[in-house]
């Protein structure tokens, strides 16, 4: 089930973005990415600059081991990572 | 037709570029201050539901199979629970069911944003505490 907001309802520079996404990947968009462009200020748009922090900022961990945490965390939570 | 495609990707290139510039300027904001702006957002920003409610969700997200665990209006509590505890078994009847009473595609939104921001918080907050235990309580790098 995909709520009808999330699929279409973005607002216009968010619908510019997916459809620039759409047209170079030559596919339908990701659903994370939909969900984190519908209304980026109540939930994307912190939420994204919170991942970048914790995946690509400064730590005592490489990247690729972050990246594996996170395949880890998705796999237990029987989620497609 | 060409230049209707090359309008859309110079400013889906612009918009890009101002993004990466906001993500960019969360740079060297400690990481606890940037899940409170998160946490912030999403239960207390502007929305189709009362940010009481939101918190609500949120508590009970993050300790759900608790004895005793902080209730949410009736109708949310399945939705709430799966979302917190097994997400993957959230399925399309969960959603149609609050369709039905009521609830709009924005407050269902909400409602799951709330849920999986109080379940991802609480085990934030668990993995850092497990963390510091290890270290013999000295803060990380």
């Amino acid at each position: 089930m995909r709520l009808d907001a999330v699929e279409r309802g973005h607002r216009l520079p968010q619908k510019l973005q997916l459809a620039v996404i759409r047209v170079l990947s030559g596919r339908r968009v990701q659903d994370i990415i939909r969900t984190l462009l519908y209304r980026p200020d109540f939930f994307g748009g912190p939420f994204s600059a919170w991942t970048q922090a914790a995946m690509r900022g400064p730590s005592a961990w490489s990247v690729g081991e972050r990246e594996l945490f996170a395949a880890f965390v998705s796999r237990l939570n029987r989620c497609r990572f | 037709m060409w230049y209707v495609l090359l309008a859309i990707v110079v400013l889906a290139a612009v918009l890009l570029v101002v993004r990466r510039q906001r993500v960019g300027q969360a740079a060297g904001v400690p990481r606890d201050e940037l899940v409170e702006r998160v946490r912030a957002a999403v239960l207390e920003g502007p929305g189709a539901t009362p940010a009481a409610l939101r918190h609500e969700i949120d508590a009970r997200a993050a300790a759900p199979a608790a004895v005793g665990a902080p209730d949410v209006p009736s109708e949310l509590r399945e939705l709430v629970d799966k979302v917190a505890l097994r997400a993957y078994a959230v399925t399309d009847e969960d959603i149609a069911e609050l369709q039905r009473a009521g609830y709009t595609d924005d407050a269902i939104f909400e409602v799951i944003a709330s849920a999986a921001v109080g379940a991802g918080t609480a085990r934030l907050r668990q993995g850092l505490e497990a963390l510091e235990q290890s270290r013999g309580g000295h803060h990380a790098p």
